[in-house]
């Protein structure tokens, strides 16, 4: 049982309600005026003078009335709902964005260390062959056609060292400078790599293209984060939006829990619960913002964000 | 001179009013708390736009700049709400026992007997307001409707008789029958907090001795924690967003929840509450 159960139990209800009840209302002072209410709410206000305004707000069930839905409104406004972890509601703080540079020193670092992608290699083992036909070369390629006229440069996989790479590397052992025409090959070989590349990763998207052009349903998926005082609303406005079959998943930051909404159809949802409980229901819409809350207040009890994962697939036409 | 000040006074209520309009959505968003109606609410809104661009904006004209310029007109703004609530619907002060029993039961309140809206359509609203589920809209209404006979019947005037705190002293042949007012809106009170630790028990003459004698007993507590008291029990907000009202911490909230029960529960059992009392409100403990 969480904190929370512990303290809104029957008998403690009971006990601050007779409490309230047998409190005595002294009125103090006039009603704030709604300057010091702006500051109140701001929290700009000095201790004492909180104090002061505190203890009218105890009495005064106007004054009460306003500051709530003031605080409210202002809490609500503050945890706006914020797209990706990474915008999160609170600043970063000073370890958060040394963790956040290590992190991204050790990606670099990584990617340095790492050793270069097979396609460059590739294009470092030039060979000449008899057999093939003359390609047509640029001014760049003319010079580097060497030493034999008439022999064309094929990129192929080939363990064997280019002549001309030879005696690039003879030249670096001997620290001479390297021939214009040797150097000229580096941009040969990126831009080979690169249409490569591009060819492969077009053929990829053809491929992903024809297999979602295939399958009917083709789902649409978006992550938020929200803050936990707007799940609720925020739910309810999704799934009104959701098509039938689609779907909401609610983590934890921590991804350990969630809460699964498939809306069935315009009045039903089925409600999947994995954390600590593990349960599968079916409400009625009507009924959802209820469950929901208690559902919450059960599974994210300390949970001050709320990752909504939206699943929604095109209606059937 | 005095065109140039002229000039500086319409640019002045100009700025005034394009701010105002750069914050319609807070004041929607602040209309529909209040009144849980979309319509309602739009009407209110229109109501306070229209007071506070009256005079050149001179409800605005106490903004001192120390707090934020939404919160001052929000704050404003809810006061405009409630005047466009009276010239609406009027005035009427609810019993002694519902003012003490707070949070939804006054919004019901208002719904119901104020608004005079129909019990179904109440229910659907505070529904949509999304009352705890520990709450339970539909008792809490028909035992309104059952104690408050004249509810929706509002003529029109300001209705006094059930405000605790009027100014007149009682005349000594009424005193008796302000004492038998009191004793059935305690009973009313006390029947409704012990209700769900009651559950079918019937309420012995001890126990009833009791509730009159916990009036008069002398409870200490701080406006912070009655506050917090209202916000938890009466309002039925979670302890974590009573904190963020209260600029407290969580564990901070907590922890002045726990001792203030204990506290209470302890101060109860030195006044002498009936036994079968305090076995209900220690129980679970």
């Amino acid at each position: 049982m969480s904190k929370q159960d512990n303290l809104f139990t029957e008998s403690n209800k009971a006990t601050a309600l007779t409490a309230l009840a047998a409190s005595k209302d002294v009125k103090s002072g006039n009603c704030l005026t709604s300057d010091k209410m702006a500051l109140l709410v701001d929290g700009s206000l000095s201790e004492v003078e909180r104090q002061h305004c505190l203890a009218h707000l105890a009495e005064c069930q106007s004054c009460y009335d306003e500051w709530r839905l003031l605080s409210m409104e202002n809490f609500a406004g503050s945890g706006k709902v914020i797209k990706g972890p990474w915008l999160a509601k609170r600043a970063l703080s000073f370890a958060t964005a040394g963790s956040l540079l290590a992190a991204a020193a050790s990606i670099l670092l990584y990617i340095n260390l790492a050793p270069p992608p097979p396609v460059e290699h590739k294009a470092t083992s030039p060979i000449i062959t008899e057999d093939t036909p003359q390609l047509p070369m640029s001014s760049e390629d003319a010079i580097v056609e060497a030493p034999q006229q008439g022999k064309s440069l094929v990129t192929e996989e080939e363990p064997m060292p280019a002549p001309a790479l030879v005696f690039q590397q003879e030249a670096k052992k001997n620290e001479m400078p390297a021939s214009p025409e040797v150097r000229s090959v580096a941009p040969r070989k990126r831009k080979d790599a690169a249409s490569k590349q591009m060819s492969m990763a077009a053929d990829f998207e053809m491929e992903e293209q024809a297999l979602l052009e295939r399958d009917s349903l083709t789902s649409v998926s978006e992550e938020i984060m929200v803050d936990i005082a707007n799940v609720v609303p925020v739910v309810i406005q999704k799934m009104s939006q959701l098509n039938e079959g689609g779907s909401l998943v609610l983590l934890t930051y921590k991804r350990d829990r969630s809460l699964t909404l498939v809306k069935l159809d315009q009045q039903r949802v089925l409600i999947k619960e994995k954390g600590f409980s593990v349960d599968e229901f079916e409400v009625g819409v009507g009924k959802l913002k209820k469950n929901l809350k208690s559902l919450l207040k059960k599974e994210f009890p300390r949970s001050n964000m709320v990752r909504i994962v939206t699943e929604n697939f095109p209606a059937n036409d | 001179m005095k065109v140039a000040l002229w000039l500086g006074y319409v640019s002045v209520s100009k700025k005034l009013v394009e701010k105002i309009h750069d914050h319609l959505a807070l004041l929607d968003r602040l209309a529909a708390r209040r009144f849980n109606d979309p319509g309602l609410a739009e009407e209110a809104v229109v109501y306070a736009l229209e007071k506070l661009q009256d005079g050149d904006g001179k409800r605005l004209a106490g903004f001192s700049g120390r707090a934020r310029f939404s919160s001052y007109l929000g704050s404003v703004t809810c006061r405009l709400f409630e005047d466009f609530s009276r010239s609406r619907f009027g005035r009427l002060r609810p019993p002694s026992w519902l003012t003490k029993l707070g949070g939804w039961w006054l919004v019901l309140y208002r719904f119901l007997c104020l608004e005079r809206q129909s019990l179904p359509d109440a229910l659907n609203r505070l529904e949509t307001c999304g009352p705890d589920v520990h709450f339970d809209a539909e008792e809490a209404a028909s035992r309104i409707l059952s104690e408050i006979t004249d509810c929706g019947k509002y003529s029109g005037k300001e209705d006094l008789t059930s405000d605790g705190d009027m100014d007149c002293e009682p005349s000594p042949g009424q005193e008796s029958q302000v004492a038998d007012l009191e004793k059935k809106e305690r009973g009313i009170l006390f029947a409704i907090i012990f209700q769900n630790l009651l559950q079918d028990q019937p309420v012995t003459p001890s126990m009833n001795d009791s509730f009159r004698g916990v009036m008069d007993i002398s409870i200490s507590m701080s406006a912070e924690e009655r506050l917090l008291l209202k916000l938890c029990f009466q309002d039925e907000l979670s302890v974590s967003q009573a904190a963020k009202l209260l600029k407290l911490t969580v564990h901070q909230a907590h922890g002045k929840m726990r001792r203030l029960l204990l506290r209470l529960k302890k101060t109860f059992t030195d006044a002498g509450l009936a036994e079968e009392l305090l076995l209900l409100l220690n129980q679970e403990c």
